[in-house]
């Protein structure tokens, strides 16, 4: 057990270098200059732009600059970032952690949603449910995110203007917990739509294919009422690729909400990454994906646990690709 | 109060003129029905798009720095809503016959951390910061021979030769607010504190709290040297990364102000009739321009660029791309610069639209079509996150098109922009807004001079040189008498209008963007305010 | 129960073809049927939508159901495009890895968990925000993000037939492996690849939409993703350039999605028993 975790962490690791190092290599590649987010969009001193341009180290080669990047990384310096003038690391995580505040209730909700659809639909009465379903989930997958957002926008910020449209908190307000969680609505909405359609799919096609497998005939056989069977085999079973799923979208979350942060304002992650594009921020750039990819394979690691305490039969042995 | 309101409403004549053919142009007129006596307290929040890399002024042209910062730092001069240099630091100035001696009396402050401010502080900033880092100071600083304290109360600037603009380049807008020598004095600039995030200024505003990426908060320095104010208790800087965000911010009073810079006219229909949001059309002119690469063939014949004018048809640009706001540009020099702009000069009379005629000089200029009908493909580049550059594209394209020239679009994003044009100078035509910096020596003449062909962003980009054109922007720059500055630019317009390396397209719409609460002088000046005289009406909230 | 299913299924499936068939027969004869430039600039700026503009007219003047059938090939053609290459590369890589095993299989694998351990879609971003949109690169970026699905599927039905007898049958009559590979072995193992390449079609619009909206898009031609991105700016004043373009892509992407459902059902054993 201890082995493979090592084993899988060794991988992890090796993948997060591979992922650090291409992502530098594209992002320093491509054209663009970082100098001009530096110093405005006048022209500026040369002698200044030289300074600038050394005290950043973009005056070196690509490889003395990988190395000192790799370098930096390894003593856990993300670096300094250009743009915003601090820390990378800090910058990062305050950042992720506002995007967690949107995307775990998110989640969390969507599990929930999505796995009740599915138990509702392989229920006796599953047929409308099935239909229910398939449709959400059909939708849920081919609605562009942000156009819903807009569209909820005009409706519910604009029109009715019941909640607000942007950002995460008001200036002026009294009750910062509900000031928060008005703000949270429509963002979180937009992105449980798509992740209920994610889970539910999975759900009702894992939960399909257990009802039909010999021991729940058998439980059901013995007597065991439908929907007993259903709560305390099938679902435990159908868990496995349901945590799957829920597994990787946590690790791809921290970026995942770019397009709804976007149009909500929402001072997360998605903003940061977006705003480190156009000012060439190569720091930031190199922690996000560094954020993103290590997220992914501890995501990718712990379903892997979990995996052994939902199905006992499921030995140490890496099957998945 | 109410006498100068009033009166800075009639002085705004000029600049509404290009409005009121818009049929709303009523909206858009801030008309206080009755001045009301201003209120002391309350908070206005304020948008930016990002944190600022820094709170000093003088550093870094970057709109966010320099509207956060010159809250906090003052210069010598503001610069008032006609463009004139009036008292600050320096409460009045005498300049010598031969316009190479400026003497300036300071007024009597301290800096926020209770240091009284003196010519010391002067004398080190403009030589320390402003000279070897302030863009906008560059042209200034060249002129400057030295700069001398006789006490503590009096700085005299020498010039080696005479400059226009030297009381205008002395404001913070220009890179020169005044910064405590005895913060920065043998430190890094660049790295100080005050430079990065806990500036000690003597302005109406002091830092109060910075909480990354969310909200800046400045709040009232109950000393300063203006009594009575400023009228509000705080000013809040939130960010809002997203163009459409902050307008959405706006109407849902969340936020109290945008600046022009990030509020573009396309938005200008998001707001119209919202009793809740007034505007002020107020900046430093900027113009939308199309620089042609004056190297290469064919663009290099005067007739060819003649007739590619000719072709295209401004007042439309102005209608479909720009909403109807804003005007069109009618000379090398922006008719809000009034006193250099000579209106007898209008291109739009010069070169009415006409495509066949158009199409005729092309065929004169020896561009004749293709077998495909096909004259020339122009490949035109522009900076793709400005929305309007790509509209306007396609507008050229199409108008273009009927006399068989082909675009190549190339919408790149900025930082990809910046070099193609300004370093590998790799295009036919390009898209640009320039600003004017208020003044033709300071914005305009860099478009056009030999010396400013130069592999630097915003630059002399077409690689147009003539001796004519050159020594007149020099006439314009050292003339000592603003008539005699205004003869050398009306004759540059003269010159330019026949030549066309640049197309001048539209004089952009400037417009900012506040909640019926703000009340009193905002909006007046270059584009960075001086918000000591805003006060926010209380009771609707 | 499993009848019913299936003929619950083949429904929409069918509808999705229709929907698809139809959008295409609309670009190929509605600008047959106007006469000079559709797309010229004219004075109706910004026109709700009347009985003479359908769907209204947007800044320039242009008649929004017309962009929306001009918008449909280039929707249609990168979608179309990305699903081909990636389901090129997927098959290539995957039966490679599939049917020679080894280090070779080692290698494909680690590629594929290589490329989902990378923040996919910000890379997306990053490649188009930093080289330029262009319809090219943005196929290929898809492609470059979505072939390893293709791969996994593709490597595991390889792998599967390459243990069934048959394969052992012809290596005795002497055919050589590559040739088994390709003749034998791939055409079998396909199937599947057609679904996911519905489901990459239908994924690929949506991702140059996102590129779009993020102002990643290629200005030289009309997309739904552009017309979307062009009429953000009007969201308050002009709803209909948002709403119209928005639900062409829904539709599409839907019907994309139905049919990726109905093809899967077709070629997956276990959905079809």
């Amino acid at each position: 057990m201890t082995r493979y975790i090592l084993g899988r962490l060794f991988w992890g690791l090796v993948m997060v270098l591979g992922v650090v190092v291409v992502d530098f290599l594209i992002t320093h590649l491509l054209p663009g200059d970082p100098i001009d987010a530096l110093v405005g969009n006048y022209p500026a001193p040369a002698a200044y732009i030289e300074r600038v341009r050394h005290d950043f180290g973009l005056d070196e080669s690509l490889a003395a600059q990988l190395g000192h990047f790799l370098v930096n990384l390894a003593q856990g310096n993300l670096g300094f970032s250009f743009v915003n003038r601090q820390p990378v690391l800090p910058l990062i995580l305050d950042r992720a952690g506002v995007t967690l505040i949107l995307m775990l209730p998110s989640l969390i909700l969507a599990s929930l949603i999505g796995v009740a659809l599915a138990v509702a639909a392989t229920g006796r009465n599953g047929r409308l449910m099935d239909s229910v379903l398939t449709g959400v989930s059909l939708t849920g997958h081919s609605i562009p995110v942000f156009w819903l957002a807009q569209i909820l926008i005009v409706v519910f910020a604009i029109k009715l203007q019941w909640l607000p449209a942007q950002g995460m908190r008001s200036i002026r307000t009294h009750d910062p917990m509900l000031d928060l969680l008005r703000h949270l609505v429509l963002p979180a909405f937009c992105i449980t739509v798509y992740y209920v359609a994610v889970v539910a799919r999975v759900a009702r096609a894992s939960m399909l294919e257990i009802l039909h497998q010999d021991f729940v005939l058998t439980a059901r056989a013995k007597g065991i009422s439908r929907r007993a069977v259903l709560w305390r085999h099938v679902l435990r079973n159908a868990a496995i690729p349901v945590i799957t799923v829920v597994g990787y979208n946590v690790g791809t979350s921290l970026t995942g909400a770019i397009l709804t942060e976007t149009v909500f304002a929402w001072p997360g992650l998605g903003g940061l990454f977006i705003n480190s594009i156009a000012n060439r921020d190569y720091p930031v750039l190199s922690g996000i994906f560094l954020l993103a990819s290590i997220a992914v394979v501890i995501a990718n690691i712990i379903t892997d646990l979990l995996y052994a305490v939902a199905d006992p039969r499921i030995r140490m042995t890496p099957a998945r690709v | 109060m109410e006498n100068n309101i009033r009166l800075h409403l009639s002085r705004r004549g000029m600049l509404l003129l290009a409005l009121s053919a818009a049929p709303t142009a009523l909206g858009l007129i801030p008309a206080p029905a009755r001045a009301e006596t201003p209120q002391y307290g309350g908070t206005l929040i304020m948008a930016l798009d990002t944190d600022p890399p820094t709170v000093n002024p003088n550093v870094t042209t970057g709109v966010p720095d320099v509207s956060v910062g010159s809250l906090i730092y003052e210069a010598l001069t503001r610069i008032d809503e006609t463009f004139e240099p009036v008292p600050s630091l320096a409460e009045s100035w005498t300049v010598s016959a031969d316009n190479l001696t400026y003497t300036f009396k300071l007024i009597k402050t301290n800096w926020h951390d209770g240091t009284p401010f003196t010519s010391r502080d002067v004398k080190f900033t403009l030589e320390n910061v402003s000279a070897k880092y302030g863009a906008k100071f560059r042209a200034a600083a060249g002129h400057i021979k030295q700069i001398t304290t006789p006490d503590d109360a009096t700085v005299v600037i020498e010039l080696s030769s005479p400059f226009g603009p030297m009381l205008f380049s002395l404001s913070s807008y220009a890179n020169a607010a005044i910064l405590p020598a005895h913060v920065f004095e043998g430190t890094d600039v660049l790295t100080n504190p005050a430079t990065l995030s806990k500036p000690i200024g003597t302005g109406p505003f002091m830092m109060k709290d910075w909480v990354r990426s969310q909200t800046i908060t400045l709040e009232r320095n109950p000393h300063y040297w203006r009594k009575g104010l400023p009228y509000l208790d705080q000013i809040v800087f939130r960010m809002v990364p997203d163009t459409s965000a902050r307008v959405l911010a706006l109407k849902a009073g969340e936020i109290d102000y945008i600046y022009f810079y990030y509020f573009s006219a396309e938005q200008y229909s998001q707001i119209a009739g919202d009793p809740k949001i007034q505007v002020r059309e107020r900046g430093t002119p900027e113009d939308h321009l199309v620089i042609w690469n004056t190297r290469r063939a064919p663009f290099d014949q005067v007739k060819v660029r003649q007739a590619l004018f000719t072709a295209i048809d401004r007042e439309y640009i102005k209608k479909a791309v720009f909403q109807n706001l804003g005007s069109v540009m009618q000379g090398a020099i922006d008719s809000r610069i009034a006193w250099a702009n000579d209106p007898a000069i209008n291109l739009g009379q010069m070169y009415p639209y006409d495509p066949q005629n158009a199409a005729a000089m092309l065929d004169e200029a020896g561009v004749k079509p293709g077998a495909d009908g096909k004259r020339l493909k122009i490949n035109l580049v522009y900076d793709s996150a400005d929305s309007s550059n790509e509209r306007q594209a396609q507008v050229l394209h199409s108008m273009w098109q009927k006399i068989g020239v082909d675009v190549a679009f190339n919408g790149l994003t900025r930082n990809m922009m910046l070099p193609r044009v300004f370093t590998d100078w790799d295009f036919d035509a390009t898209l640009q807004a320039y600003s004017t910096a208020g003044d033709p020596a300071l914005g305009v003449s860099r478009l056009y001079v030999t010396s400013a062909i130069r592999k630097a962003p915003f630059v002399n980009a077409s690689g147009y040189s003539n001796p004519e054109v050159d020594q007149l922007f020099e006439q314009g720059a050292a003339a000592a008498v603003q008539a005699e500055r205004a003869a050398a630019y009306e004759q540059v317009e003269k010159v330019l209008a026949a030549d066309l390396p640049v197309f001048p397209v539209w004089q952009t719409a400037l417009l900012n963007v506040a909640s019926t609460r703000v009340q009193g002088k905002w909006a007046w000046s270059t584009g960075y305010d001086y918000w000591d005289e805003v006060w926010m009406k209380k009771g609707d909230d | 129960m499993p009848i019913a299913r299936a003929k619950a299924l083949k429904f929409p499936a069918l509808l999705s073809i229709g929907i698809i068939g139809s959008l295409l027969l609309l670009t190929l004869i509605v600008p047959q049927l106007l006469h000079g430039d559709p797309l010229a600039l004219t004075d109706d700026i910004l026109q709700p939508p009347s009985a003479r503009h359908w769907f209204g007219t947007d800044d320039l003047g242009r008649d929004v159901l017309v962009e929306i059938i001009y918008g449909t090939r280039v929707s249609f053609l990168i979608g179309c495009a990305a699903a081909l290459a990636t389901a090129v590369a997927g098959t290539a890589i995957g039966s490679l890895g599939g049917f020679f095993g080894g280090v070779t299989d080692t290698v494909v694998t680690r590629l594929a968990e290589f490329f989902q351990v990378m923040p996919t879609f910000i890379l997306a971003v990053v490649i188009v925000a930093l080289a330029g949109p262009g319809l090219i690169r943005v196929v290929a970026v898809i492609a470059l993000l979505s072939w390893p699905q293709t791969a996994r599927v593709v490597r595991g039905e390889v792998l599967r037939l390459s243990r069934l007898d048959f394969v052992d049958a012809l290596r005795c009559v002497g055919i050589t492996e590559w040739r088994i590979l390709t003749f034998e072995i791939i055409p079998n193992a396909v199937g599947p690849v057609f679904a996911l390449g519905a489901l990459i079609v239908g994924n690929a619009i949506l991702l140059e939409a996102s590129l779009s909206f993020l102002g990643l898009s290629d200005p030289s031609v009309i997309s739904w993703g552009r017309l979307l991105s062009a009429g953000q700016r009007f969201l308050f004043s002009a709803w209909w350039l948002s709403l119209f373009p928005g639900l062409a892509i829904l539709i599409t992407v839907l019907a994309f999605n139905l049919l990726a459902d109905g093809l899967r059902d077709m070629f997956d054993p276990r959905h079809a028993k």
